[in-house]
């Protein structure tokens, strides 16, 4: 079994009257590159803040490393790289010496470190350039600096890719790649770009008004967002029943609202269409789909309204 | 511990912020004795002004101590909540007592710093615009040295409660020039509040106003010989300012939600 680096158990944050993340469970597994999935507010902030410690849970638990306790925490995060939101630096500081200042608060040994995390960003021509007078993607390639200069075992980012220009993000998104080959880093990453986190994630879990939805892997996600045939009948156990007698196939899903998702008789869409009024079960509408991330996060936020709908 | 200190010193002292206060905090010291100066040379024979005399003044320096010390918190602390750097610190897995004890004692060492700068030009402008004149209550200028090493230590606890003060009131409050009116506040207002209450409500609120440090310095204005139980006092309430400001900015940091 591989190592557990992070796991959340009912974790809860409520502000005021708002409850920002309710009851998360969360397992993260070594080597796993895990893109967290939701709109904005859905609650991704408030999770990776609660790991980072800039905040703190109101009920549930969280360990990092196997670590639970508040003072191992601290230890365990240690060993964490984390970029929450905007990055935040001195402005009055350069590059250079904003990265120095915490290579020696956190007793990281050897200069040349400063020097490595800013070539591995790319913004070695920018060290002693001022951080007030960064522009938004150099801000952001500097607090990824920050986050792999002590060269983490678990990197939490949070929308990083904010901010950079399509070279950056291209060059972000291969050292991410590169660190988790080769140095085993597991990663957690929120982004609200889509096509950018199935470049990246082994890994998805959805979260929609602080709650965890779904976590699946992506080999799992692609079988799911395979071409399929999705049907809107009026009986979808009744239809599961006559698919399964009449035309022998397993290879579907019932999905909530009355809805079905067929992987087989793709090209048959008529006898499908027969069997079923055969049957005496009434078919509103047939679609062929190829779905993708995007897709599957909204039917699956669409399916878990409707559920609390009718509930 | 001693890597967040020096982390700390390491930032203050690339501040523009740093060579300003010590110039700023040097250049009115010259000024004051520069002041002295144009007394002696214009109006001669009101008093012998020498270095003895410049030191004789050095209780009137002690009682302002309270007031750099806001700016030298200012220095180290200042707009932290602004720019959200703490997040970076606490994500790394500092303990937050670290984080705030770390500020504390970079700020002590910047005011000691400044402290023994400012003696020193105090010292060496006073000897050279002003000679060593006698006083004329007969102090000397060892005796003057003395005095202001007696004051001094009687005033460094009160500087430290004052400076624990304005430490919890940065961590406290978000904006810095609130942060600062509310030490202002603290500092100026509340002792003779505390006065006022005490001779018209009860006895007691007397009591507070005696344990207040700007009641403390002021004690320090009339001293003239070494008084060791005034000291004792000052270091009592000195640390007990530092102890309870600490705890309390200690433990509502240690559950603050970080912007």
């Amino acid at each position: 079994m591989s190592e557990l680096i992070l796991r959340t158990r009912e974790l809860t944050r409520r502000y005021g009257r708002t409850l920002a993340l309710d009851r998360a469970s969360l397992s993260v597994e070594k080597g796993q590159i895990l893109g967290l999935v939701g709109r904005n507010g859905a609650g991704k902030t408030t999770l990776i803040r609660l790991i980072s410690g800039q905040s703190r849970p109101t009920s549930g638990e969280l360990a990092l490393f196997g670590a639970s306790s508040p003072s191992a925490l601290d230890r365990a995060r240690s060993r964490t790289g984390v970029m929450v939101e905007t990055p935040a630096f001195y402005p009055y500081l350069t590059a250079e010496q904003n990265l120095e200042y915490y290579r020696i608060q956190r007793g990281i040994p050897g200069r040349s470190c400063v020097d490595e995390a800013l070539e591995l960003v790319r913004l070695t021509g920018a060290g002693k350039k001022k951080f007030k007078t960064f522009s938004l993607g150099m801000k952001q390639r500097l607090g990824l600096a920050l986050a792999l200069m002590n060269q983490p075992e678990f990197l939490l980012l949070d929308e990083p890719i904010n901010g950079l220009d399509p070279e950056g993000i291209v060059e972000f998104r291969e050292l991410l790649l590169r660190l988790n080959r080769e140095r085993q880093t597991t990663i957690l990453i929120s982004s609200h770009i889509l096509s950018e986190l199935s470049a990246l994630a082994t890994h998805y879990a959805f979260i929609d008004r602080g709650r965890m939805l779904e976590t699946i892997s992506a080999a799992d996600l692609r079988e799911r967002c395979r071409d399929c045939l999705e049907l809107r009948v009026d009986d979808a156990a009744r239809a599961a029943q006559v698919l399964e007698e009449q035309l022998g196939t397993r290879d579907f899903e019932v999905l909530p609202q009355e809805r079905l998702r067929l992987y087989a008789f793709l090209d048959q869409p008529q006898t499908v269409n027969r069997v079923l009024m055969e049957q005496g079960v009434g078919l509103i509408s047939a679609q062929q789909k190829d779905s993708n991330l995007e897709d599957y996060f909204l039917s699956l936020i669409d399916g878990h309204s409707a559920g609390k709908e009718g509930v | 511990m001693l890597r967040s200190i020096r982390a700390e010193w390491y930032k203050a002292v690339r501040r523009p912020y740093f060579p300003i206060l010590f110039l700023t905090c040097t250049l009115l010291t010259v000024g004051a004795v520069y002041c002295l100066y144009l007394i002696k040379t214009q109006s001669p024979g009101i008093t012998p002004i020498g270095l003895p005399f410049a030191l004789s003044l050095s209780p009137l320096g002690m009682v302002m101590g309270l007031w750099p010390v806001a700016i030298g918190g200012d220095l180290v602390f200042s707009e932290q909540y602004k720019h959200h750097t703490l997040k970076n610190e606490v994500s790394f897995g500092i303990p937050r007592a670290r984080i705030y004890l770390s500020r504390w004692a970079a700020v002590f060492l910047v005011m000691l710093l400044l402290y023994a700068v400012l003696v020193a030009v105090y010292t060496l402008s006073a000897l050279l615009l002003l000679g060593l004149d006698r006083d004329p209550s007969g102090l000397t200028s060892g005796g003057g040295f003395l005095l202001l090493g007696y004051l001094s230590l009687a005033a460094l606890p009160i500087w430290a409660g004052g400076l624990s003060l304005i430490m919890a009131i940065y961590f406290l409050i978000a904006s810095a020039n609130m942060a600062a009116i509310c030490y202002v506040a603290l500092v100026l207002a509340l002792p003779p509040l505390l006065d006022t209450l005490g001779k018209h409500i009860s006895p007691f609120f007397q009591l507070l106003h005696h344990l207040t440090l700007s009641y403390q310095l002021d004690l320090l204005l009339n001293v003239q010989i070494l008084d060791w139980a005034l000291i004792g006092r000052c270091w009592l309430v000195g640390l007990g300012w530092t102890a309870a400001a600490t705890a309390l900015g200690l433990f509502c940091f240690s559950r603050r939600e970080l912007p």
